[in-house]
């Protein structure tokens, strides 16, 4: 597949899904519903591919063969949740469910209490002022973020606190915790931001690099195509089925 | 409805065709690489690995997918350069079944850089798949082969992506004699992160049972929501988004040194080239919200009056 | 009968929780053994899981063709995309080097669809940052300054900007203000969340290992 063709080929079939993909932002249309199925397939394709490999074999078929009879357990279990295809054999799949989440529960309370609890309330009881002796006096250093963080923490897990009522002291307390979640959130805004705008410059480069000479200027010959295609379709669209507007 | 939305359909296409024509135009102009300057969380990213000795495991988990292939890929190459430059034995393994093949390429891309820089014959070849790096794939479960590795390695993954039996991998066995056998014997693990599962399940369900440094590269959407852990000591070092990426490609190819090699690879400039699109999209943004805040309390004015 | 169906499955929540939370205060050759098969038998279940989902989804697109559904065009071009992956990746052993079928179907095909799916979302974000975002009380003014303080400090045109105001101290300036922001009250109010979220998840964890909560055993 190394084939100088064969990348050619692979360059054009990309730049065609991507650019159906990115009619959606046109309107809801064939081209975009055909790459969005397609995409669904050759993914569900290579998780069958990749699961036979990675999983059935050697975490399943080989074990067996070595004689670790006991993956058969887990392997039945599996099996089990098919039976919630039938409706006198569903309760037999409540077996695999209950084991799954005992397993998760279990797994999962130490570990959070020991890295998201108490880690995270370790990390928040800072010194907010110390007082020290020196030789020509006594110095005193205030951590004022310390102690915001702090405030912040204390004002956020009371405004989740709904087992009382938010009035008077709790109010404020609760009112506080809004401004400071404000301020996250338009932090993660500005971080998301950051992120999908590079998903697009991601994009861009790579349609960039495919409307060289080198790939026989796929990006520009098939935005023509596609640009053609939608307004054919609108065409389409409106004779033939008036009342059927995608949108 | 305020009158600023006269044709909404228009104004949002009129949108999407000024963000295009910004991010391509960016793309097209010859604007250069803008200077950097390295945040604090890159620093300690790249310090973390440089404080590794030749021949220290470093555990690397491709936790990602395509969808973020331009934050988060840059990260992973430039963390493979280095720790290949450092001469780390590299285990590598991924969450994320759609990212295997970019975890697959990127090793091998790495690999191949780096036998240009070291001898090839004998014992001293260096990185040789099995013995300086490996890749053990993929399973099912998330979090739970998270906790699988906890309990032992070799037994997580009893073979290689490449079907070797991991057990007999040379890999394992350090100069010391020591062997490693779970995570706490990896001096450094660093997840190239995108969401679910990544470095949130690692510090919970990883550090959770075992205690080791932890570093990540994260997507831009997570990394505020990774600030806690990485002031709290949980994450060692952290590079947020592309410009994360960025920074830490800048650091690698400052830190290149051609008389140690005689051959200095081609730099690192994936993310270093996104910066302009970057910040040219930002901007637009900005300013959108400003012009559409402006329009807003003018029409509110008016509407007063 | 009724044994088998209510009060077994919570017996078996209560028996697997309680032994995982014991595996991990207990060291040893034999804890970590049981540790790792039971993450093994957790990870063999999934996997079957991954094949339900499978068998649903094909069950369903089938359905819909054999029934000449509205759509069900577009249901052929799913087949089309799993057929051609099943090809190359048996045809290619399941190896993702370079030059292998398996390998360029990915990287032409699940690639470059995977990632500009998600790259539309820019395009929505600039859409949404000009008809939505409205100072419209103290708490939207407050998120939007913040918004706009880390999108302005946090690229590299930014500081540029703020060096034509002071060449050393502005590019300062912006990268103290973005990581003031990020290091303190947002630390502060996503730590809270955290907290939130860990009780949350205890609470619930306890209460799924005590039959308390019932919920995921679906209806009789």
């Amino acid at each position: 597949m190394n084939d100088p063709a064969l990348t050619i080929f692979g360059a054009w079939l990309s730049v065609g899904l991507m650019l159906a993909v990115y009619s959606f932002l046109y309107d809801d249309n064939p081209f975009f519903k055909i790459a969005e199925h397609f995409y669904i397939g050759v993914s569900v394709g290579y998780l069958i591919v990749l699961s036979f490999y990675e999983y059935l074999i050697k975490k399943f078929w080989e074990p067996l063969q070595g004689g670790h009879l006991w993956v058969l357990i887990p392997a039945v279990m599996g099996l089990l949740i098919f039976t919630r295809y039938f409706t006198k054999l569903r309760w037999l799949s409540r077996w695999t469910f209950a084991a799954v989440m005992g397993w998760t529960a279990g797994v999962a309370i130490p570990r959070t209490i020991s890295q998201f609890l108490l880690a995270q309330v370790d990390a928040t009881v800072k010194p907010i002022f110390t007082v020290q002796s020196t030789p020509t006096g006594t110095d005193v250093d205030f951590f004022i973020n310390n102690l915001l963080i702090l405030i912040g923490v204390v004002a956020v897990l009371v405004h989740f606190f709904f087992s009382v009522e938010h009035r008077g002291p709790i109010r404020v307390t609760a009112r506080v915790g809004v401004l400071y979640l404000m301020v996250a959130f338009g932090a993660a805004f500005g971080s998301t931001t950051m992120a999908r705008m590079s998903l697009l410059y991601g994009r861009a480069y790579a349609l960039k690099e495919y409307s060289s000479a080198e790939y026989f200027y796929a990006t520009p010959i098939l935005l023509a195509g596609i640009i053609v295609g939608l307004v054919l379709w609108r065409q389409i669209e409106r004779r033939i089925l008036p009342t059927r507007r995608m949108s | 409805m305020p009158a600023i939305s006269q044709d909404p359909l228009l104004i949002r296409r009129l949108i999407f065709l000024l963000l295009a024509v910004i991010v391509v135009g960016t793309l097209l102009l010859p604007l250069g690489t803008p200077p950097m300057v390295v945040n604090q969380e890159s620093q300690d990213f790249y310090d973390a690995v440089a404080a590794l000795k030749p021949g220290d495991p470093i555990l690397i988990s491709f936790d990602f997918d395509p969808a973020s292939k331009p934050e988060l890929e840059p990260a992973a190459r430039a963390l493979l350069r280095q720790a290949f430059r450092r001469r780390l034995r590299v285990v590598t393994l991924g969450l994320w079944q759609t990212g295997i093949g970019l975890a697959a390429e990127a090793i091998e891309a790495e690999a191949e850089i780096a036998r240009s820089r070291f001898p090839q014959e004998g014992e001293n070849a260096y990185p040789q798949y099995g013995k300086d790096y490996v890749f053990l794939g993929w399973q099912p479960g998330q979090f739970a082969l998270i906790v699988r590795l906890t309990e032992g390695i070799q037994g997580a993954f009893p073979r290689e992506f490449r079907g070797a039996e991991t057990e007999r991998l040379p890999i394992w066995n350090g100069s010391n004699g020591e062997k490693v056998r779970t995570l706490g014997d990896f001096p450094l693990v660093v997840t190239i992160s995108a969401g679910n599962p990544g470095i949130d399940e690692w510090i919970r369900y990883g550090r959770g049972k075992e205690d080791f440094p932890i570093a990540t590269a994260v997507t831009a959407v997570t990394s505020p929501g990774r600030m806690p852990f990485y002031k709290s000591g949980q994450i060692i070092g952290l590079l947020a988004g592309m410009r994360g990426a960025a920074e830490y490609e800048y650091l690698l190819n400052r830190s290149e040194d051609p008389e140690k090699f005689g051959v200095t690879p081609p730099p690192l400039v994936a993310a270093l080239q996104g910066m302009n699109a970057l910040s040219a999209s930002h901007f637009l943004i900005i300013g959108l919200v400003v012009v559409s805040n402006i329009m807003y309390f003018t029409s509110q004015r008016r509407g007063r009056r | 009968m009724n044994f088998l169906r209510q009060q077994f499955p919570l017996l078996i929540a209560l028996v697997t929780g309680l032994v995982m939370i014991a595996q991990y205060y207990i060291a040893g050759e034999y804890s970590r053994d049981l540790g790792g098969k039971a993450a093994d038998a957790y990870i063999i279940i999934q996997g079957i899981v991954i094949y339900l989902g499978i068998f649903s989804l094909l069950h369903s697109h089938i359905g819909k063709v054999t029934r000449l559904e509205a759509g069900w065009g577009y249901s052929i071009f799913m087949f089309l995309g799993i057929v051609l992956m099943l090809v190359a990746g048996f045809w290619s052993g399941g190896r993702l080097d370079e030059g292998t079928p398996y390998k360029w179907l990915y990287d032409n095909t699940i690639v470059p669809l995977s990632a500009t799916l998600f790259s539309i979302l820019a395009f929505f974000i600039a859409s949404a940052a000009f008809r939505a975002f409205r100072a419209r009380s103290v708490d939207a003014t407050l998120l939007l300054t913040a918004a706009v303080i880390i999108m302005f400090c946090r690229v590299p045109w930014g500081e540029y900007l703020a060096g034509l105001i002071s060449e050393e101290g502005g590019p300062a300036a912006t990268r103290a203000i973005a990581r003031w922001i990020l290091e303190v009250p947002n630390v502060a109010a996503t730590r809270g969340i955290i907290l939130g979220v860990a009780l949350g998840i205890v609470a619930t964890s306890m209460k799924i290992i005590f039959g308390i909560e019932r919920g995921y055993l679906g209806e009789d």
